[in-house]
């Protein structure tokens, strides 16, 4: 296999609970907690998981936006942290990210076309005068006319603005583009448009994408591989065919249960009972046996460790003791039932 | 879609453009700042040629002449005729406000004060704003212990009372402009301070940082390219309002006799005029408080109206 361009082993983002008049910290939220993937060129990873099981913190720290606490990020082979920031920069150029609010993604005070040039010249990869096609080219690439150049952000809808995003991001000519929940804020029709314009950047630079989203319809159409992620770990990776049609781990398929059918009969969803546990203190043992119905006492004594499920080996990992026992069985099957 | 955009700030200004009260305090603040800069002009001619201005000429004969309009202007000549236009233009002209106890002409003293009162309050400003907005930016962009140190910085400077602090800088630095300068300079920018802090921290978060962070610009390129502009409105609504404010505090100090020394200021001449006021010397008082009171209703309307046309929170709101 190529060497992933993107490589993150066991990362670990803590934030600190500071309580007290000498603000001392009593404890940590546990909000990225020792995850682990990689993202080959030209592939695209989805993540999914419900909110607050840290997705988001995880590329923001991968991005450099958050210091991790432990841990190891490596872009295209070379590591990126603990080195510091500056001396990485010419590397994070290849690492690009669109953001989830499109109101608040681009500076409203700038116009469309220092917006989309200004990464350039700060890298000092154009000159001043040659701004103006490279922002045309850039706004030719998602579709936009030239013609939207000296306008305002505040003057555009907010499928053209992630638009506009998506061109800012590919200005620097990034191999890896980080989508933050980037379509999830669109409404049904401009969200397919631009989930196309995603899928044609990707034919024709190559690029890999690190997808975070929650809809798991959106993950279907455009990632390769899938991880599933809950309370600040992976819980299942895989391919996307196979994870979405045979999922193994408990979570997973409770997650996919939820997608709504319209023109099957009702299914047995799987509901679980129950909140998610406070990333302040997480469960001991496996994240998820408050809610598994099919938990049993050695979930809660220790940790599962991702481990390769199915015949594909080696693509698809699961971290579940009861993996192989549920493995083959039908989604619908709750053991209510 | 027309070719050309029309950013935040033009969007305002046709907002201010469209109200008609806004447009004449806009007007006079223009007059005022015409006429500072006639008197300063005048100012720098008289000690050019190291002469006494005629603002400062004192003619005893000249002293407590009315306004020119209480001098009866359409009296007939001595030789019993109607007066021609000329003559009577001529007699308005001549102290249309008046002179004072020592025979100086009241409006050219009252365009001096203009001069003062519009140094004072621009350069206390180009002291104050700085300190403010550098603090400010800084502390919330940063936070940790800078913050804790600006925070602790601010706090120390705004719990030592406002004038009496003034006061003692004046002191320190000696009578006179300098003083005013520095007084007011180095103890209002704690307001500006607190705000710019509060909305950079708001700004820190938005996502258009975090894009600016990921193309790996520079944290003083962050701060002052991209946040810098967001929170400019309140800079611009800040001086407007607190203009006025170090206006009032210059009168209140020459007033008291510490402020300017040698030169007619707005505050000078209120001190003065509280003498004369019994004896039925009505004209320099109303012609200071007159101005002060224009010009600092101006800027205050225009600073409101300011506020509604740049305040992105109020806009959402019409």
């Amino acid at each position: 296999m190529t060497t992933p361009l993107l490589q993150v082993k066991n990362l670990k983002t803590w934030y600190p609970i500071r309580r007290g008049v000498l603000s001392r910290t009593v404890g940590h939220v546990h909000a990225v907690d020792g995850v682990s993937l990689e993202v080959h060129p030209g592939e695209t990873l989805g993540i999914v998981g419900e909110s607050g099981c840290g997705k988001t913190t995880l590329v923001r720290t991968i991005m450099g936006l958050e210091h991790p606490t432990a841990g190891e990020v490596h872009l295209g082979g070379t590591r990126l942290w603990p080195q510091r920031h500056r001396d990485t920069l010419p590397l994070r150029r290849r690492m690009q990210m669109v953001f989830q609010d499109p109101y608040s993604s681009l500076n409203p005070r700038m116009t469309i076309l220092d917006i989309l040039t200004e990464g350039l010249l700060d890298h000092g990869l154009i000159r001043p005068r040659e701004r103006q096609s490279n922002a045309v080219r850039l706004l030719a690439e998602v579709g936009m006319e030239p013609s939207v150049l000296h306008r305002y952000p505040h003057e555009f809808s907010g499928g053209q603005r992630q638009r506009i995003s998506i061109a800012r991001a590919m200005a620097l000519r990034p191999e890896l583009v980080i989508c933050d929940e980037a379509v999830s804020a669109l409404d049904v029709s401009v969200r397919a448009q631009v989930l196309n314009l995603l899928l044609d950047l990707r034919a024709s630079h190559n690029l890999a994408y690190l997808f975070i989203a929650h809809d798991l319809g959106v993950i279907r159409h455009i990632a390769h591989r899938v991880a599933v992620m809950y309370l600040g770990v992976v819980v299942e990776t895989g391919p996307a065919a196979d994870l979405l049609k045979a999922p193994v781990h408990p979570y997973t398929r409770a997650l996919i249960s939820a997608i709504p059918a319209p023109y099957r009969e009702a299914r047995n969803r799987i509901a679980l009972s129950g909140d998610v546990p406070s990333a302040a203190r997480p469960p001991v043992g496996c994240r998820f046996h408050t809610r598994c119905p099919f938990a049993q006492d050695r979930c809660a004594a220790s940790h599962p460790p991702l481990s390769p499920v199915g015949p594909q080996e080696g693509l698809h990992s699961v971290a579940c003791f009861r993996a192989q026992e549920l493995t083959g069985k039908p989604t619908v099957n709750s053991p209510n039932n | 879609m027309n070719e050309k955009g029309t950013s935040l700030w033009a969007t305002a200004w046709q907002q201010l453009r469209r109200r008609r009260m806004i447009c004449s305090c806009l007007w006079v603040l223009g007059a005022f700042l015409v006429l500072a800069l006639y008197g300063e002009i005048l100012h720098q001619w008289y000690r050019f040629k190291d002469q006494t201005p005629p603002y400062q000429r004192v003619d005893l004969q000249k002293r407590y002449i009315p306004p020119s309009v209480f001098r009866h202007p359409l009296a007939p000549s001595p030789d019993g005729a109607l007066p021609g236009l000329a003559t009577v233009a001529c007699r308005l002209a001549n102290h249309p406000l008046g002179t004072d106890n020592l025979g100086r002409d009241v409006l050219q003293r009252t365009i001096q004060g203009a001069r003062i009162a519009f140094l004072v309050g621009v350069v206390t400003s180009l002291i104050a704003i700085p300190i403010g907005v550098v603090l400010g930016c800084v502390a919330g962009y940063f936070g940790r212990w800078v913050d804790d140190l600006v925070v602790w910085l601010y706090t120390t400077v705004a719990c030592m009372p406002g004038l009496l602090f003034v006061l003692a800088i004046a002191m320190v630095v000696g009578k006179g402009l300098m003083g005013i300068y520095l007084g007011i300079g180095l103890t209002t920018w704690v307001g500006l301070c607190r705000l710019v802090r509060a909305e950079v921290m708001k700004h820190r978060e938005r996502a258009y940082v975090m894009a600016a962070r990921s193309l790996g610009f520079s944290s003083g390129r962050i701060v002052f390219r991209h946040i810098l502009p967001n929170v400019f409105h309140i800079i611009i609504i800040t001086f407007s309002l607190r203009f006025p404010a170090a206006i009032g505090t210059e009168v209140f100090m020459s007033f008291l006799g510490i402020g300017v020394q040698g030169e007619p200021s707005w505050g000078v001449m209120v001190s003065n005029a509280r003498l004369r006021l019994w004896q039925g010397v009505w004209w320099e008082m109303t012609a200071v408080t007159v101005v002060i009171v224009v010009v600092v209703l101006a800027f205050n309307l225009v600073g409101d109206a300011l506020r509604d046309a740049l305040d992105p929170r109020l806009k959402s709101q019409e």
